[in-house]
């Protein structure tokens, strides 16, 4: 069993990193410890140090690679399905508008992939209004609104620029230790994302829709443990729902066997064969959709 | 001039987290030319602070049918992170330290898997600096 504990950096060698700039060159040090956590940074130790990247110890799926994956299953567009943008002016608090600021950018994506720059540019102008109310301004400012009318009719600069605002964001979030703010921006996300998922399948008993529902189990899984890390009782309630939806989620079965992958130097890539199957049986899939929409009104009330 | 050494300590205390964090975005701003315009960025950011033999990991899910960019940089020159692509049962899919330590690697995925990324510094290169991770996928 691992041990976790809260990296600490020797002053010396953050004092080393701060006039390097870009990291000590030569040989690795013997780095004692005993100094200020700098960058609220965890390391779990196992035979050597290994440390969870930025605080936080996975990825959340983009919201983007939901959309595209509704535009390829051929699922229609459903507007209604997407926030209504006055509900911003309902939102109170920094963690309903953290978890908000995720979800507009989900609804963003959707609308992005289905070619609605009306609603996109509506949606923008909500997670501009929220980035200023978190103070991640500088992330969604007027620069980006700009950027984003200019190349509304070009789906692929729209998508990449929602990602690297939402990376922008992320970055300046980090960088002013507002780890929780960053990780329930990426919550909201994730859940709207799911939301859109079960409604815009919902009775249709789509087999590919059913495996990415179950595909995000582990996504779910994190989410908890870092939210739970944070032991902050203002996301009780966040953390409680979403541990509901692993009591959903307790049934859905994942196999997964090895293949040997295939490299090729010359394109730089490696072609991974490994087979993964998942199980979401039609009950599960009802349990998991209530228990999602449940989980946004809870979120937006 | 206790005084002194206290304004000294806490000046390094507010200081020197703010360089740490500013020598992070400098990285991330030099490994963003490996997540070409053929990818969109996945919107997270993902770093550490490393020295010596110290290893950053994280989970990853990656969906069938999608090609992933996985760029890891450190420093202000390619080639000093060492980064291994693992599967759930600790099998190495991928690992740059066969191909000279390159900075970007597409993972092209036939089915859905969860991945776990470890990443070191090379420690013939860096002894300590701040380790970035950036994910695109193409569409």
């Amino acid at each position: 069993m691992s041990v976790q504990r809260t990296i600490q950096w020797a002053f010396p060698s953050v004092l080393m990193l701060a006039l390097l700039g870009c990291g000590g060159d030569g040989p690795a040090s013997n780095g004692t410890t005993g100094g200020a956590d700098t960058l609220d940074t965890v390391v779990e130790q196992r035979t050597s140090d290994v440390m969870k990247v930025g605080g936080r110890l996975f990825n959340v799926p983009s919201p983007v690679q939901t959309a595209l994956l509704f535009r390829k299953l051929g699922l229609a567009y459903d507007k209604a399905l997407m926030l209504p943008v006055d509900q911003v002016d309902k939102l109170a608090g920094r963690n309903g508008k953290a978890l908000a600021m995720g979800m507009f950018g989900a609804d963003l994506a959707y609308a992005t992939i289905h070619k609605d720059g009306t609603k996109a540019i509506a949606g923008l102008g909500v997670i501009e209004r929220l980035s200023t109310e978190l103070e991640v301004s500088n992330a969604f400012g007027a620069d980006l609104v700009d950027r984003f009318k200019k190349n509304v009719a070009n789906e692929d600069s729209l998508l990449a620029l929602n990602g690297m605002a939402f990376r922008a964001a992320d970055t300046y979030l980090q960088d002013n230790g507002r780890n929780t703010v960053s990780v329930l921006v990426l919550t909201g996300g994730w859940v709207e994302s799911l939301y859109l998922t079960v409604n815009a399948a919902a009775g249709k008993n789509d087999q590919a829709i059913s495996t990415r529902v179950g595909e995000q189990k582990r996504t779910l899984d994190d989410l908890v443990k870092v939210l739970e890390q944070a032991q902050d009782s203002s996301l009780a309630t966040v953390v409680t729902e979403l541990k509901a939806l692993q009591q959903a989620y307790a049934g859905v079965t994942t196999s997964y066997t090895y293949e040997k992958p295939v490299t090729d130097p010359k394109t730089k890539t490696t072609h991974i064969n490994s087979k993964s199957a998942v199980t979401v049986t039609p009950e599960q899939m009802k349990a998991i959709a209530a228990q999602v929409n449940r989980m946004r009104n809870l979120i937006l009330a | 001039m206790r005084t002194a050494k206290l304004l000294s300590a806490i000046a390094l205390g507010v200081l020197l987290p703010v360089a740490a964090s500013a020598q992070c975005d400098t990285i991330a701003s030099v490994c963003e030319k490996h997540i070409t315009r053929q990818y969109i960025p996945d919107g997270q950011f993902y770093r550490a602070l490393l020295t010596g033999d110290e290893m950053a990991e994280f989970n990853l899910t990656l969906f069938g049918g999608t090609t992933y960019r996985v760029a890891a940089c450190s420093g202000l020159t390619d080639g000093n992170i060492v980064f291994s692509v693992l599967d759930r049962d600790r099998n190495v899919l991928f690992t740059n330290k066969e191909f000279g330590n390159e900075p970007y690697w597409d993972l092209s995925v036939a089915n859905t898997i969860d991945v776990t990324i470890e990443a070191q510094l090379d420690p013939a290169k860096l002894g300590s600096g701040c380790a970035v991770l950036l994910i695109g996928f193409k569409r």
